[in-house]
């Protein structure tokens, strides 16, 4: 029962009191196109309508600045709708750019009605799930609403950065022929020793100054084999570690290099894997190649911060999703006792790089410039500072990456080429 | 379409004050006043003002046929509210939904059963003004009875 349907009500029940109590037809007489209006709405009322309801979305994967279009098709296979209004429930975090998400009209049986709209999105997963279908009488009096379930679902992908070359050098590595220098002689590109000939081996190969200093001997060049290497991408969703300047958040930028990374070592014919960090674990099985990169792309596109009492520090980091002696990324702005759990990892035989989006910079660009501010920058960088030098003391690569640097740049600097490490 | 019926609820409930013997300017000015708020309120798209404005003209029309002023007048006063009312409604309806389809067709439908509506009500309204039943008191308040039971069963069944 509506407001309109109960003050129509309460209209008839008063003229008809007033009349009875002056013994008034009149009032009666006035009553009467009330009554006749309620009793038109009434002879009309609506039965519960046979609708069938179809979506279409444009891309079921899209970036932040790709719009994507929802269709919806509505077909009445009933009798005719005197109004029909439909409204599609959109995500609230889509905005819609161009049309309308719902429609009025009048629905003949057999007829469809389709209404389409543009939306834009943020990073992360949209699930569309019902259209909401209002049928009424001409006067809107009996309103009838059903819900029509019509699921489907996009994902707004993070923004993808291409890079060059990310060196890494685990000591781990796979069977399989990557680009990873894989410290064996075999065949490859890199000059990796020389030693007495086999049969089989290329006459190119010949080393022909070791040769010719021991002439009962044939010696070859032996080049290093390359290798594909497992990967473990660790992004921080922990809420703690993330800085929020206005509706910007530094998470965003964890989630840009955790693409971009995840691409150039799929690129390369790594096996990787990744674990977002954060209020519980969520786990990407390590694979390879395109298939792989979708999932990554879609659970980064599903990553949310948490904060979790477990979780708050990187000890519960559970090692044993990694093999031992692989490499190890880890993509966070770090907290200071994060330092202790880095070097653990490292003192176990991973390979760790640690790419650390920079919230001292991220935060000062909202923040006036003043004396005050100036020297706190000055001691949060100090202490970040030591942090690093900590890390680096213990084998462990650091990028430190301020925001306002586009990532791929930072990358070409600091990852082009390996840092010399022992071990 | 809904303006134009608050202007003529208003014109023909103040005229309707004025004629007859015994005039009542001073209602016929609150009647002026009462739907040039409604105006105003409907101009604006203020909620709620449709239904104030329904529930102010028809009782100012049953205040009319208390006063013994021309019950037809009245009568076709509250017909014309009711239609102003319906058309607020329907008019707002319709732009919150950003888009209306057949646009033409919805409102042609809407618009022709309205008429329809209203002119049975006027004229099953008149006739029931023509008609005179001399009756008891007990029959009138068993009738009565029946009505407001009968409405609150169909209300109860609904």
């Amino acid at each position: 029962m509506n407001k309109k349907f109960i003050l129509l009500s309460l209209i008839i029940y008063a003229l008809l009191a007033a009349g009875l109590i002056t013994r008034n037809g009149a009032f009666l007489a006035l009553a009467v196109p009330v009554m006749v209006y309620w009793g038109a709405a009434l002879l009309f009322a609506p039965e519960t309508p046979q609708l069938r309801v179809e979506r279409r979305l444009s891309h079921d994967r899209a970036t932040p600045d790709q719009p994507v279009i929802v269709t919806v098709t509505v077909t009445n296979e009933g009798p005719l709708l005197a109004e029909l209004m439909l409204v599609d429930a959109v995500p609230p975090a889509l905005r819609i750019i161009e049309g309308q998400a719902g429609v009025l009209t009048t629905l003949p049986g057999g007829e469809s009605v389709e209404f389409n709209y543009q939306v834009l999105g943020q990073r992360g997963l949209y699930r569309f799930s019902a259209v909401s279908a209002t049928v009424s009488d001409y006067f809107g009096l009996f309103p009838l609403q059903v819900s029509l379930s019509a699921p489907a679902q996009f994902f707004v992908l993070p923004e993808r950065v291409k890079l060059r070359r990310v060196a890494i050098r685990p000591r781990r590595v796979g069977l399989y022929s990557g680009q990873i220098p894989a410290r064996q002689g075999g065949p490859g590109v890199e000059f990796f020793g020389v030693r007495e000939y086999q049969p089989g081996d290329p006459v190119r190969w010949i080393n022909s100054r070791a040769t010719a200093r021991y002439p009962q001997t044939l010696f070859v060049n032996e080049f290093e084999q390359e290798r594909m290497v497992d990967v473990g991408l660790v992004v921080d969703a922990r809420r703690q570690s993330d800085v929020q300047v206005g509706s910007e958040s530094l998470f965003e930028y964890n989630i840009q290099a955790a693409a971009a990374l995840a691409e150039t070592f799929l690129g390369s014919g790594n096996r990787v894997g990744l674990l977002v960090y954060g209020r519980s674990i969520n786990w990407t099985f390590p694979g390879y190649g395109k298939v792989q990169q979708e999932r990554i792309m879609r659970s980064l596109a599903q990553a949310e911060q948490g904060a979790g009492e477990v979780f708050e520090r990187l000890e519960h980091l559970p090692t044993w999703l990694f093999p031992l002696h692989s490499q190890l990324v880890l993509i966070s702005p770090l907290l200071p006792e994060d330092a202790n759990e880095l070097i653990k990892l490292r003192a176990r035989g991973y390979r760790v790089l640690v790419i650390s989006p920079n919230p001292i910079e991220f935060e000062r660009r909202m923040l006036a410039d003043s004396k005050p501010v100036a020297l706190a920058v000055r001691i949060a960088q100090a202490e970040r500072d030591l942090l690093f030098k900590k890390l680096r003391h213990a084998q462990i690569q650091v990028v430190d990456w301020p925001v306002a640097v586009p990532f791929y740049q930072v990358a070409h600097t600091a990852l082009s080429r390996l840092p010399w490490q022992r071990g | 379409m809904s303006r134009i019926g608050i202007i003529a609820t208003t014109f023909i409930v103040s005229l309707g004050y004025v004629l007859g013997f015994q005039p009542y300017w001073q209602l016929a000015f609150g009647v002026m006043g009462a739907g040039l708020l409604w105006l105003l309120g409907e101009i604006k798209g203020r909620a709620g003002v449709p239904e104030a404005g329904l529930i102010t003209l028809i009782g100012l029309a049953a205040l009319g046929v208390y006063l013994d002023k021309p019950a037809l007048w009245m009568l076709l006063g509250a017909v014309t509210a009711l239609t102003a009312w319906d058309m607020s409604l329907f008019l707002r309806r319709m732009a919150q939904t950003g888009r209306v389809e057949n646009e033409a067709a919805v409102r042609r439908a809407h618009w022709q059963r309205l008429a329809a509506t209203a002119g049975l009500g006027l004229l099953l309204g008149g006739l029931a003004l023509g008609l005179a039943l001399p009756m008891t008191f007990g029959w009138a308040v068993l009738l009565g009875l029946v009505a407001v039971v009968s409405l609150s069963w169909v209300v109860g069944a609904l």
